[in-house]
């Protein structure tokens, strides 16, 4: 049997975390404050925590590698490869998600979440559109009335301000 | 100190019939608004100020004590049923109350959580009453050195949070505690905002927790139905067992004390009594494997801890007129609208409105049980909804409840982007409530170890001096390194299981 090599989820992860923990920690250092500081400036505490987390970071590789090693057969650690990370079934719901979020400002809560709702609904397995069309509706109406009305939160309006 | 007369004076009061009825509305409204994330116990109050202004002091006084009392209790069920933390003293309940949820014991998880907050409210109220002023004195000799070693304190909890993943969970501690530097600091710099104007007050808390907890739990489950994994129809016990009652009971009394003890000392919170409650319950538990999967005590100790905090946070209103909370600044907004003044003298000027609000307190405190125990087989109803449903509305609630802190389509963006990075975690074994840990204390810390700084003109060595900073930061120690040791000796010559998330 072929054996692929392939990083582990745990290994990507300290890769990565070391590279942002010291980005962050080094663009913290450039840090000042133009009144002058007593003692602890803008700078100490992104310093600090840019160290240790570079540091967490290096011992979870360290990690990591002690237990690859100890592992007989890589093929084992399939279900932690790095490619684990980029799950394609997740990318269609995130993706809803943004585009609900990112439309909210244009065309407004009620429209936005009657829109959000009965398309999430349909993919998640509502049998129908005829139904997730109606779950929608009724719910957005529902958080719109006890919202809007009851607590008087405000809402996205979005460009239809009229409507509302 | 005589209280027997005076807290009679409060009971003839407040258990005048009118009055019950605006107790029982207050834990109704209370209750009903503390489940919605966002608005939580100091929203649901500045809700009702307008409403509660046009009636009498008293009246108005015990309306609130039971709102106040209904949205502590409130926030736990969303982070029991649905894994959403509304607020800070919620996140830690999500923990076991969520994994019990998941195991059909939602119905318990609910019930310990009324019955806690009601023994843990009752004896806040008890320690509010008989020790009020002393306490407030104690409370007094609490400086930034001290207040600095008992955040130190507070991040040891990472420990019990992390179970066996300890290095993965202080790496989400550092990324909270760097999330919570991202906007203006005290002189002015505005750090990692790379001019983006809506983060100079820094990241919003609700996008953050909620990100992590709800909005993870969405797209987890998403997966689940994408990819066809079997989902098992579980059929959930709606009444708690006595003997989980008698179980909690010892977890109950320990988070009352160490909720109330904390939530005296101003700007502390019930967000870190409930942390140091869970952490503790962690540490002296025979098993501590069990929390984070579903253990009871893990629902007790924190949903106590914060209701005893709320009673503690009224002693510094009360005796000093110094608001513990942002709840407690808004009771102090209210007293003053009706003509009253907190502070030393208010014992003495006016009884009435001190020992009403006292009565008021144990009243809503059994308002809250009589009301919600019945109701925890309504709230179980919820997870029988199909998910197609409840995972849509999940994100409907959470972006309702990011939306209204700031009216910002950031935090919204925000609220996807920690989603996303709290699904990672939880697919790869890190554990997600350190983030929150880290990212609540960070600011703080930096903010009381500035200020220790300058009281001490720089020398570090002068706070050690300190005798409650020097027990706080041996505890913090002892508190970190202990469960490692113990660990070990337990685990010597065993493999150790890695834990992983994995749908």
């Amino acid at each position: 049997m072929r054996k692929t090599r392939s990083i582990s989820a745990d290994r990507a992860a300290a890769l990565i975390l070391i590279v942002v923990f010291a980005a962050y920690g080094l663009y913290g250092a450039t840090l000042e404050s133009s009144l002058g500081v007593d003692y602890i400036g803008p700078d100490f505490f992104p310093k600090a925590i840019g160290i240790f987390g570079v540091f967490l970071a290096a011992l979870l590789l360290v990690q990591d590698r002690l237990r690859m090693s100890a592992s007989v057969d890589r093929q084992s650690e399939g279900g932690r490869r790095w490619s684990a990370w980029f799950d394609p079934a997740v990318a269609v719901p995130f993706g809803m998600m943004l585009a609900y979020v990112v439309s909210l400002e244009y065309l407004g809560f009620p429209i936005a979440s009657v829109l959000f709702l009965t398309v999430a609904a349909r993919f998640l397995g509502c049998p129908g559109w005829f139904w997730a069309a109606a779950f929608g509706v009724l719910s957005t109406a529902a958080a719109v009335l006890l919202f809007r009305y009851g607590l008087v939160l405000r809402l996205p309006q979005g460009v239809f301000m009229k409507l509302w | 100190m005589d209280v027997i007369g005076p807290l009679v004076a409060g009971f003839e009061t407040a258990l005048q019939m009118d009055n019950l009825l605006y107790a029982l509305a207050g834990a109704f409204i209370g209750t009903v608004v503390g489940v919605l994330p966002g608005i939580g116990p100091s929203g649901a109050l500045a809700l009702m100020l307008p409403v509660v202004l046009n009636v009498e002091p008293v009246s108005a006084l015990i309306m609130l004590a039971s709102l106040y009392a209904g949205a502590m209790y409130g926030g736990s069920t969303t982070a029991i049923l649905l894994n959403v933390p509304g607020e800070t003293s919620a996140v830690v309940t999500c923990l076991d109350g969520h994994a019990m949820a998941r195991q059909g014991r939602a119905g318990s998880a609910l019930s310990i959580a009324a019955i806690g907050s009601y023994i843990a409210g009752t004896l806040g109220v008890v320690g509010l009453m008989l020790f009020a002023p002393l306490i407030a004195g104690v409370a007094l000799s609490f400086g930034p050195p001290e207040y600095f070693a008992l955040m130190a304190f507070g991040l040891a909890a990472v420990v019990s949070l992390s179970g066996t993943a300890l290095v993965k969970g202080l790496l989400a501690t550092c990324a909270g505690l760097a999330l919570s530097t991202v906007g203006a600091d005290v002189t002015g710099v505005f750090r990692f905002t790379f001019g983006v104007h809506n983060l100079n007050p820094g990241i919003e808390f609700l996008a953050l927790s909620i990100g992590l907890f709800a909005i993870s739990e969405v797209l987890l489950s998403a997966r689940e139905i994408a990819v066809g994994l079997p989902r098992d129809i579980i059929k959930h016990r709606i009444l708690i067992r006595w003997s989980e009652i008698k179980e909690s009971f010892g977890a109950i009394m320990r988070g009352s004390v160490i909720g109330f003890i904390v939530g005296v000392l101003p700007g502390a919170g019930a967000g870190i009594a409930s942390f140091l409650s869970y952490s503790f319950e962690t540490q002296i538990s025979r098993t501590p494997e069990r929390f984070g999967r579903g253990e009871i005590k893990g629902v007790a100790a924190p949903e106590s801890a914060n209701n005893a905090a709320s009673a503690g946070a009224l002693v510094p209103m009360l005796t000093l007129g110094i608001p513990g909370s942002g709840t407690t600044a808004i009771l102090l907004i209210a007293l003053a609208a009706l003509d009253v003044q907190a502070g030393p003298l208010l014992f003495i000027q006016r009884p009435d409105i001190v020992w009403g609000l006292i009565a008021a307190l144990y009243i809503g405190n059994v308002m809250l049980l009589i009301l919600n125990l019945p109701l925890v087989g309504i709230f179980v109803r919820i997870l029988y909804t199909p998910m197609y449903l409840l995972l849509p509305l999940i994100m409907l609630v959470s972006v309702i409840g990011v939306y209204s802190a700031n009216q910002a389509t950031l935090d919204l963006m925000l609220l996807c982007g920690f989603g996303v990075m709290g699904y990672f975690m939880r697919r790869n074994g890190y554990p997600v409530a350190p983030v929150i840990l880290g990212f609540v204390l960070g600011g703080r810390m930096e903010t009381a170890l500035r200020q220790s700084m300058i009281m001490t003109q720089g020398d570090i060595l002068r706070m050690l001096e300190r005798p409650i900073v020097a027990v706080f930061l041996v505890l913090a120690v002892v508190a970190m390194a202990a469960p490692i040791l113990l660990r070990q000796l337990r685990f010597r010559g065993k493999p150790v299981e890695i834990e992983r998330e994995e749908a």
